[in-house]
């Protein structure tokens, strides 16, 4: 809800801006943006396949705001900060979801090594099945553009 | 309950406003979607095929107003960049719902495994306590046979001293009527006077009582091996002497044993005339040679050569021999 709120006030700040000068960018639009795309470098996005390739295309996306900006296109900017924003908020999802699988997948595994105390540890728990699959969603639905 | 059915029911209102948009813009020759919009129909779709409506109707909802606002602006300026641009974000909306509906199950799926652990846990601990319970038990058990085997022991220990006191008295008791001595480790119970009458093999009264008090005293000696030697005078068929001489050995085991004394470490020897003590030409002599002898070998850990050495009056010849008494009484021709 905050966060609704938050967006529309931008918009209003970034239309007044646009109003007023036609070719400005929302400074506050461009902290979002460059704020998502740090959050999901410090969450491991990096390290994450899917989640790196969507925080490359969002640093790109920054980039060519950044640049249009420069060259006073102040409404493709903004239309490129909300790509890199989206990408951004993605690619931090995505390692947010592999790394609770991965919980997920341990917690499997200590089950299983209770269940039969000889058993060697699985030295790549990640490898683990998943006890339940059917019941998970696609973990890697995305797509690239 | 009711809210969420509301809010799919909405969803799916929407989803159908959405499809009808398109179809009037197709109906009036509008352009055809951007390949952005296209994605984005198509990853809202997906989103809406997988359980994510469940898990996560929030962000499906936003997924859906994102493609709105791609359908306006495909409306309102098809091809436009705002159109590719608000379709770019809507197929990310569609996929973030998607992972967070991931999400939202992973976390479901740990929290079922820690439970399953914790139960596990909880299983193993019981199985644990029920084992510990039964070997507490089985040990109160082993403890309670022990005490009672400790006490079985010491009654038999009792009653062992009881038999051993007894026994000894009557060793005294033999010892006072010179019947007993010890020769190179060995017990000899000389046995001689009127034990049968003549020519007989069953034990007189008097024999009965003197050989009660030397079956007590043989209590006292337990684990060691008896024998029970039968001799005769020189007088009369060697063979009959050697036969009289074995059945009344014979008897005396047999009374010893009645009397308590174990059967397995006795047995009986006849010797017939063979091992005289005295001269068999006098009535003296001869009733010293007519008689029993009982010998309580030594212990198995018994050193023999620590007893006195015999006493050369004793003739030479078998073990037995060996422990012949030189000190025999006189008694009555019994034969």
């Amino acid at each position: 809800m905050r966060k609704g709120q938050c967006s529309v006030a931008m918009l209003l700040g970034t239309i007044a801006l646009t109003a007023c000068g036609g070719a400005e960018l929302s400074v506050s639009h461009l902290s979002d943006a460059r704020g998502a795309v740090r959050a999901a470098e410090e969450v491991g996005a990096n390290d994450q396949p899917q989640a790196s390739l969507h925080l490359q295309l969002a640093r790109d996306e920054l980039a060519r705001a950044e640049a249009l900006a420069k060259d006073r296109d102040g409404e493709r900017a903004n239309l490129y900060l909300n790509r890199a924003q989206a990408d951004a908020e993605l690619a931090l999802q995505l390692t947010r979801t592999e790394q609770e699988q991965q919980k997920a997948r341990q917690a499997w595994q200590r089950v299983r090594e209770l269940e039969s105390p000889n058993a060697a540890p699985n030295p790549n728990p990640s490898a683990a099945p998943n006890p339940n699959p059917s019941a998970a969603p696609n973990p890697n639905p995305n797509q690239a553009q | 309950m009711i809210k969420a059915e509301s809010r799919l029911f909405t969803l799916r209102a929407c989803a159908l406003g959405l499809s009808s948009l398109s179809l009037i813009c197709a109906a009036c020759g509008a352009s055809a979607p951007t390949p952005e919009l296209m994605s984005a129909r198509n990853e809202y779709a997906k989103a809406r095929s997988s359980e994510v409506e469940q898990l996560n109707p929030k962000g499906l909802h936003e997924a859906y107003a994102a493609l709105q606002a791609a359908e306006r602006a495909h409306a309102d300026s098809a091809g436009s960049e705002a159109e590719r641009s608000s379709a770019y974000i809507a197929a990310r909306k569609a996929e973030l719902a998607v992972a967070q509906a991931s999400e939202a199950l992973a976390r479901k799926e740990q929290t079922r495994a820690e439970d399953t652990y914790k139960s596990g846990l909880e299983n193993t601990s019981r199985q644990k306590a029920a084992q510990s319970a039964e070997y507490a038990e089985q040990l109160s058990q082993t403890e309670q046979a022990l005490q009672q085997r400790n006490q079985a022991l010491a009654e038999r220990d009792k009653k062992l001293g009881d038999a051993r006191r007894d026994a000894e008295r009557a060793k005294q008791e033999l010892q006072k009527s010179e019947s007993l001595r010890e020769e190179a480790g060995r017990l000899v119970i000389n046995l001689s006077g009127v034990l049968f009458e003549s020519g007989a093999t069953t034990l007189s009264e008097p024999a009965q009582t003197r050989l009660d008090t030397v079956a007590r005293a043989l209590l006292a000696y337990p684990d060691r091996q008896i024998i029970v030697v039968g001799h005769t005078d020189a007088k009369g068929n060697d063979d009959e002497n050697l036969r009289l001489s074995q059945k009344r050995a014979d008897a005396v085991r047999d009374y010893l044993v009645q009397h308590g004394v174990p059967e397995g470490n006795v047995r009986s020897l006849g010797k017939g005339k063979g091992e005289p003590i005295a001269s068999n030409d006098t009535a003296e002599g001869r009733a010293s040679n007519r008689r029993v002898e009982i010998i309580v070998e030594p212990a198995r850990s018994e050193p023999v050569g620590t007893a006195k050495p015999l006493g050369s009056a004793a003739p030479t010849g078998a073990a037995s021999q060996s422990v012949i008494s030189s000190k025999a009484r006189e008694i009555p021709a019994a034969k």
